[in-house]
C-alpha cells in the first residue's frame, strides 16, 4: 500500500469504520444476532469492597502523552500505519488476526484482556496463538455463566496466563480441559507488564481519558469497562473523528461480521470506569 | 669326447685385481680443482663484505619505495545472533515509551519496518513467522527459542537497541531515529 502523507487536523476515519454514536441503531450494540446467535456482553461492575484501589498498584510512572502531541502522532501512525489495528490486520503471518467469539455467555471481562495480550504478542512478533479466554473465565466462575469485570481477568493473566485453543477449546465449558497440561501451557502466555487501574477514583474522569489516549499511542493495549454499555471490549487505537474530537477504536468479542472486521469506533459520551492496559507478556513460541 | 681331467662344472673363478677404495660421501670428494674453487670463492665474499662494510660497493639503484600499508577497514563483526540468514531484534522499555520521539516510535512498528523485516528475515521454526522480535527489556523468555534468548542476554548501552544479524556479521547499537533510517540500517545487512 503506497504511503500516505498525513498532516492537520482532518478525520481519519475511513469509509468502512463502524462508529458508535448517538446515531447507532441499538440492535448492533446491544444485542446483536450473528450467525443467528445473539451475543452477549457480561460486564459486572467492579465492586470496590471485594476489589479495592490498593489490589493494583496505580501507574504512577505513565508519563501522559500531552493533548497538544495527539494529532501529530495520530498523524504519524496513520501515515506509517503502525497502529495496533494495522498490526492486527496483518498478525497472523501476514492475514488479520480473526476477532475472538464469545459467543453467547457472559464472559466480555475475560475476551477483553485476552485480545490485549494476543495483540502485545503480535506487535512482538511472535508467533500467531489464538488464547482460550474461556479457560480463564471458566476456571474464575467455577465453569459458571458469570459476568465480571477486566481487573479479574487481568489478575489471572499476571499469575497464570491463558492456554491455547489448542488445549482449551474456544467456547468449550467442559471441566474435562482442566489439566495439568494445559496450565503448563498457560505459563507460556503470562502478562508480565502492565498498567492497572486507569480509571481509579484518584484520577480525575480527564486524565483517565489522556492514560487511555497515551497507551493507545504508544501501541499498548487495554481492556476497558464500560459500565453504560455492560460490556468489556480491548481499545487499540486512539482515533481523531474529526477535529478536536477523538475515540478509541476498539476490537469486540463478537466475531469479524460485527462491526468493521470485529472493530469499531466508540465516538459516545461514556465513562471508563475499569481500564487495564497490557504492556508486555511472556515470550513464547507456541 | 668327454675330457676326463675334467672334474667340476659351474662358472670360471673370477680373476683377483686391486682392492676397491672404501665409499667416500660426495662433500669430502676434493679434487685439486674444487679446492682452489673453494678458496677463489670465499677470497671474493670476503672482499665483497669488505666493500660494502666501507661504502664502496656500486650502488644497486633506486629502491622501490615499500607498499604502503592498507588502513585495516572496521573489524566485521561475527554475527550477534546465532543461526543462517537474517535475523532482528529491536528491545525497548514499555514503560518508557512516551519518552520517545515520535517518529522512533513510529519506527519501531510502521509498515515498512514489519515488511521490510517480513521479506528478509528467516523464516523461524514454526515454518511462518520470521525471525524478528520487538521485545520489552525484561520480557520472560522461558517459552522462547534458544535463539532469542541468546540475542537478549547480548549487552546494551541504551534502550530502544537494536540488534541486526545475517549469519555473517552483524550490528548493534541504539534504534535509529527514524523508519527511514531503520530501513536503511537493515537492508545493508539483509543483502539483495
Amino acid at each position: 500500500m503506497a504511503k500516505k502523507k498525513i498532516s492537520g487536523t482532518a478525520s481519519i476515519v475511513g469509509r468502512s469504520d463502524f462508529i458508535i454514536d448517538d446515531r447507532t441503531d441499538n440492535g448492533l450494540i446491544y444485542c446483536p444476532v450473528i450467525d443467528g446467535q445473539v451475543k452477549a456482553h457480561g460486564l459486572i461492575p467492579r465492586s470496590l469492597s471485594h476489589y479495592p484501589p490498593q489490589m493494583f498498584a496505580p501507574p504512577s510512572d505513565m508519563q501522559v502523552i500531552p493533548r497538544s502531541e495527539w494529532d501529530a502522532r495520530i498523524n504519524e501512525q496513520e501515515e506509517r500505519q503502525s497502529s495496533l489495528e494495522h498490526i492486527r490486520m496483518t498478525g497472523d503471518a501476514g492475514k488479520p488476526i480473526p476477532s475472538l467469539d464469545q459467543d453467547g455467555k457472559g464472559y466480555c471481562w475475560a475476551h477483553s484482556t485476552t485480545s490485549a495480550t494476543i495483540l502485545v504478542r503480535a506487535a512482538n512478533n511472535l508467533p500467531y496463538v489464538r488464547l482460550s479466554a474461556f479457560a480463564i473465565a471458566c476456571k474464575i466462575k467455577g465453569f459458571q455463566d458469570q459476568g465480571g469485570w477486566c481487573g479479574e481477568s487481568a489478575k489471572f493473566l499476571r499469575e497464570t496466563g491463558c492456554p491455547s485453543v489448542a488445549l482449551w477449546p474456544e467456547k468449550s465449558m467442559d471441566r474435562s480441559n482442566d489439566r495439568p497440561e494445559v496450565w503448563a501451557n498457560a505459563a507460556k502466555h503470562k502478562v508480565t507488564e502492565d498498567w492497572v487501574d486507569l480509571a481509579q477514583p484518584t484520577y480525575s474522569a480527564n486524565l483517565t481519558v489522556d492514560q487511555l489516549a497515551t497507551c493507545l499511542l504508544l501501541n499498548i493495549p487495554c481492556a476497558v469497562d464500560y459500565d453504560e454499555w455492560g460490556h468489556s471490549i480491548c481499545a487499540l487505537r486512539w482515533m481523531r473523528v474529526e477535529a478536536g474530537v477523538y475515540a478509541p477504536k476498539i476490537w469486540n468479542s463478537w466475531t469479524d461480521q460485527w462491526g468493521d472486521h470485529g472493530m469499531g469506533i466508540i465516538n459516545k459520551r461514556w465513562t471508563v470506569d475499569s481500564a487495564v492496559a497490557l504492556r508486555a507478556t511472556s515470550a513464547s513460541i507456541i | 669326447m668327454i675330457d676326463p681331467t675334467f672334474v667340476g662344472g659351474g662358472p670360471s673363478p673370477r680373476p683377483v685385481g686391486p682392492a676397491p677404495r672404501p665409499y667416500v660421501p660426495a662433500s669430502g670428494r676434493r679434487t685439486p680443482w674444487t679446492t682452489v674453487l673453494l678458496l677463489i670463492n670465499t677470497v671474493l665474499v670476503a672482499v665483497a663484505l669488505g666493500w660494502q662494510t666501507h661504502d664502496h660497493w656500486p650502488s644497486p639503484g633506486p629502491v622501490p619505495p615499500a607498499p604502503t600499508p592498507v588502513p585495516p577497514g572496521p573489524t566485521p563483526i561475527p554475527p550477534p545472533i546465532p543461526g543462517v540468514g537474517l535475523r532482528v531484534l529491536v528491545v525497548y522499555e514499555s514503560g518508557d515509551l512516551s519518552r520517545l520521539p515520535a517518529g522512533q516510535m513510529a519506527a519501531l512498528y510502521s509498515k515498512t519496518f514489519r515488511d521490510l523485516l517480513n521479506a528478509k528475515c528467516a523464516v523461524g521454526p514454526d515454518g511462518k513467522t520470521r525471525e524478528w522480535r520487538i521485545f520489552d527489556a525484561d520480557v520472560d523468555l522461558s517459552g522462547e527459542s534458544d535463539t532469542w534468548k541468546a540475542a537478549m542476554s547480548r549487552p546494551r548501552k541504551s534502550l530502544p537497541w537494536i540488534v541486526v544479524s545475517n549469519g555473517t556479521t552483524g550490528h548493534e547499537g541504539p534504534f535509529p531515529a527514524t523508519a527511514d533510517e531503520a530501513v536503511k540500517l537493515v537492508e545493508k545487512y539483509a543483502g539483495g
